[in-house]
């Protein structure tokens, strides 16, 4: 009941920390860098969003930063209730936008007759974003929970290899498909559209570790031995176990 | 009492008065930047991306110089982020009241960072690149690496990290350098399929699929010193930071005059020189080749490549094994470099004034080449890519093995004699690209004049009554050439066994492309149909690739039966066959008589096949009743049967 009641305080709280400028230049450079692919051609158009969502994704990499949390260590209230305060403010803002820039980039393939009917496949790429950052969210978290106050730049640079790594992947195991029609009522998939539908099987995976990596660590600091011999031998601020 | 002297203490190594003090500095820096974890990383994943490019082929030095720079991308990525750490450290760290004790002013400080994280990006990156060349030699590269291509990679990896500590030094904050990586990222994602010359304004370019690198026209050296250009520049910023000093204000304007001087420079068309330079190399190969004599076979080669010839030799000495010494053709495998005309446009763009000046010349030289590259009208030499995959060592088993059994080489009119010279020249001619189409097979054409041999006075849009092939089914040679092709390439001799035993099925699987298609016809409804010439000998390489003894059709049959003869014992096989040599290459001898020799099971029925293939005969009639064509090339030819070979 206590912690429900300070709800409102923590969010405000939150809200004047939360890195907002971080989030308004990864729009910016999102909207940039699709607009690079910004064409008729729907390979293309994916490719830009795929770059966009990278963008969106590393503009999150430091919600979960604290650097005052050496300081406010005794508050009474559990050290999710803020980490998720940050992350209920934040996440809609990066969603909103992707969503619009969806719209934006079909809008240039739908404006040519020969690809007026074509789409964007939004539920497919969103599964993309949603792995992106459920990749850099879990680094984040997982880096604070560890005793860090700020693991940001890991969680960065951690997607950016992962997405490396994703890219080289052989060849049955491939993540970054490309588009394909699904099949008409009554017809058979074509082999395009099973890799498709398989990539986002790999792709929805991948969200879901990271999402899974995300709710462990916003939970609080890791307690296990090897936790605390990290965090000894890293000299990073240590909090004693409630 | 004993007084024990105590070690001195190891002092910290000073750095004498003459060194000023940011080269001090940046030696300090040079060290911690090279001991960075992003560092190392980057150049493990940079390692990774260059072992992944194109692995199964065989390297041209040249043409691998260009992904140095796509290949490097990991390692700037993570310098970047490093050079950016480092110019941003007293204020992450919430040292700077500490810093500004030490005796040294800001300006030194921030010159050391960026001289010594860039030298560490630029040492690594060199290393690194120095590496991979030497792995792609072990590996059995041919040619000259390009070493200005080379430099691309270095000169990013430097660039990016004068960037990132520019940005550190500008904004200290932990997201500028994020900031920073997507834009350097964003300026190569637009620039880099952007059309006519913009593309080279890009930070590199790679073409990862080309014929051969030998004959580019790249403006590598314009875009150093553009690159160069835009690394004086950012380095200039860097140090504005601390004032409108002298130094910097120079190195600014000459960054950005070398920028602009050298961007010009690379999007400059090619120089008339450099074509014809180019048009030497394809046109008068002989003028280059370096002649090297093995046995019965003469290799001509281009300098650099010689190292090649010990690749290709035991392939051609293992299908030549068998025949008798006296037997054996004397052979000659010519080395070409075979141009990639149209990305001469790509480069210099389409329409423009050199693409204009490129144009009809190209386009007739690229289309005879490539005529003349698959190999459908070649009559002389073996000719090998000088981009050689390692596949491509079974279509040269099948190359030698053809000309060893006394195949014909010379594509054949549909009457079955040999095109003429000027015949050929007449077919090679450029505007009669649109008679012959992809198949080289046209419907029945005008009727020639009596006494003018056909295709000698070609006009544009004419349809010439032409077949590149004849038909060796039946004739036991066919089988001979068939089995000494697959004994000296395993690859070859599984996909022989694969076919044998699911036939299209086979096919299908990777072994001579899809065998079974979906066929609509002008008129009438889609029908399904079955590609009898992947089933074929020539075509049943893993790669699906035609050799260049194509003026023969290949047929299934000969698979299976060399299928057949794989499985028995070798030495009878090749002793039986080298006994009486002239009597299995012999025109005439009957295929049935290589069967009863060498007690074969007879060759399947078209019906068969499809029944290996686990297919309903029923659903493909019309594809048994074009065997042995596919149904595109029945509905051109109709009813009439492929010449004999002789």
């Amino acid at each position: 009941m206590t912690t429900i009641r300070v709800v409102p305080a923590v969010l405000y709280r939150s809200a004047r920390l939360v890195p907002w400028w971080h989030l308004v230049l990864g729009l910016v450079a999102a909207v940039a860098l699709a607009a690079t692919r910004r064409t008729d051609y729907v390979d293309d158009v994916v490719f830009g969003l795929r770059v966009g969502a990278v963008a969106l994704a590393v503009s999150l990499a430091f919600v979960l930063d604290d650097p005052a949390l050496s300081v406010t260590d005794g508050k009474p209230v559990p050290l999710w209730l803020p980490r998720l305060a940050r992350l209920a403010l934040v996440l809609p803002v990066p969603a909103a936008g992707w969503w619009l820039l969806m719209d934006w980039m079909e809008a240039e393939m739908q404006s040519t007759p020969e690809t007026a009917a074509t789409t964007v496949p939004r539920v497919a790429l969103t599964i993309e974003l949603a792995a992106f950052v459920g990749i850099v969210l879990g680094f984040a978290a997982l880096v604070v929970r560890s005793g860090r106050e700020a693991g940001g730049l890991v969680a960065a640079v951690a997607l950016l290899g992962a997405v490396v790594a994703l890219l080289m992947l052989p060849e049955r195991w491939r993540v970054f498909a490309s588009p394909a029609s699904p099949p008409l009522p009554g017809e058979a998939p074509s082999p395009i559209w099973e890799v498709w539908v398989d990539a986002h099987r790999r792709w929805a995976a991948i969200a879901a570790a990271g999402w899974v990596a995300l709710a462990v660590g916003v939970r609080g600091p890791a307690r296990g031995r090897l936790a605390r011999w990290a965090a000894a031998t890293s000299g990073r601020i240590r909090r004693a176990a409630p | 009492m004993t007084t024990t002297m105590a070690e001195p203490v190891a002092a910290h190594r000073v750095p004498s008065r003459a060194t000023p003090v940011w080269a001090a500095l940046a030696r300090r820096e040079l060290r911690f930047t090279l001991r960075h974890p992003l560092l190392l990383a980057g150049l493990v994943a940079s390692a990774w991306v260059l072992w992944s490019m194109n692995p199964d082929q065989v390297p041209h030095l040249g043409g691998f110089s260009t992904y140095v720079g796509l290949g490097l991308a990991p390692l700037a990525g993570g310098v970047l982020l490093v050079g950016h750490l480092a110019a941003s450290r007293a204020q992450r760290h919430q040292t700077l009241e500490i810093e500004s004790t030490a005796p040294a002013v800001q300006r030194a400080r921030t010159l050391g960072r960026l001289v010594g994280t860039t030298a560490g990006a630029v040492l690594a990156a060199a290393a690194l690149t120095v590496a991979y060349m030497a792995y792609l030699y072990l590996r059995g590269g041919a040619g000259t690496p390009d070493v200005g291509e080379l430099l691309v990679g270095p000169v990013v990896a430097g660039l990016a990290t004068a960037a990132g500590v520019a940005a550190g030094t500008w904004l200290p904050n932990r997201f500028i350098g994020l900031l920073a990586l997507g834009v350097l990222a964003g300026v190569q994602i637009w620039l880099q399929d952007a059309p006519g010359t913009r593309h080279w304004f890009a930070w590199w370019h790679t073409v990862l699929w080309h014929p051969n690198p030998d004959l580019w026209i790249r403006p590598t050296w314009g875009h150093l010193g553009y690159l160069a250009g835009v690394l004086a520049a950012v380095g200039a910023v860097t140090m504005l930071r601390h004032g409108l000093r002298p130094v910097p204000v120079v190195l600014l304007a000459a960054g950005l005059v070398t920028t602009a001087a050298a961007g010009a420079v690379q999007a400059r068309p090619p120089r008339d020189a450099a074509v014809d330079e180019l048009f030497v190399h394809v046109e008068e190969p002989e003028r280059f080749w370096v002649t090297i004599e093995q046995g019965s076979v003469t290799y001509r080669v281009h300098p650099g490549y010689e190292r090649w010839v010990d690749k290709w030799d035991p392939v051609i000495q293992r299908t030549l094994a068998p025949i008798p010494v006296a037997q054996r053709p004397a052979l000659v495998v010519e080395e070409r470099h075979h141009p990639y005309l149209s990305q001469l446009e790509e480069e210099f763009g389409y329409g423009s004034a050199a693409a204009d000046a490129l144009g009809a010349r190209s386009e007739a030289l690229d289309w005879a080449i490539g005529l003349f590259g698959s190999g459908r009208l070649d009559r002389w030499p073996i000719r090998v890519n000088a981009t050689t995959y390692l596949a491509e060592l079974e279509p040269l088993a099948v190359s030698v093995a053809h000309r060893a059994a006394g195949l014909p080489l010379a594509p054949v009119s549909m009457e079955g004699r040999p095109f003429t010279d000027e015949e050929i020249a007449a077919i090679t001619a450029p505007f009669v690209e649109e008679g012959l189409g992809d198949g080289g097979l046209q419907p029945a054409p005008p009727k020639a004049t009596p006494g003018e041999a056909p295709g000698s006075s070609p006009q544009p849009g004419d349809r010439h009554q032409l077949t590149l092939a004849c038909s060796a089914d039946g004739q036991a040679r066919e089988v001979v050439a068939a089995w000494l092709a697959a004994r000296a390439s395993d690859g070859l001799a599984d996909s022989y066994r694969r076919i044998r035993a699911g036939g299209p099925g086979a096919a299908d699987a990777g072994y001579g492309g899809d065998a079974v298609y979906e066929y609509a016809p002008d008129a009438g409804p889609a029908v399904r149909g079955v590609s009898w010439a992947s089933l074929g000998w020539l075509r049943a390489n893993p790669y699906g690739a035609d050799t260049s003894t194509a003026a023969v059709l290949g047929s299934p049959t000969a698979t299976d039966l060399a299928a057949q003869l794989l499985d028995r014992p070798q030495g009878e096989v090749a002793a039986s066959i080298a006994e009486n040599w002239n009597v299995w290459t012999d025109a005439t001898t009957p295929i049935d008589a290589i069967v009863d020799e060498f007690d074969l099971e007879p060759a399947p029925t078209p019906e068969q096949w499809l029944a290996r293939g686990g297919l309903d005969p029923a659903e493909f009639a019309e594809s048994l009743a074009a065997y042995p064509l596919d149904l595109f090339e029945h509905d051109l030819l109709g009813d009439q049967p492929y010449p004999t070979c002789r």
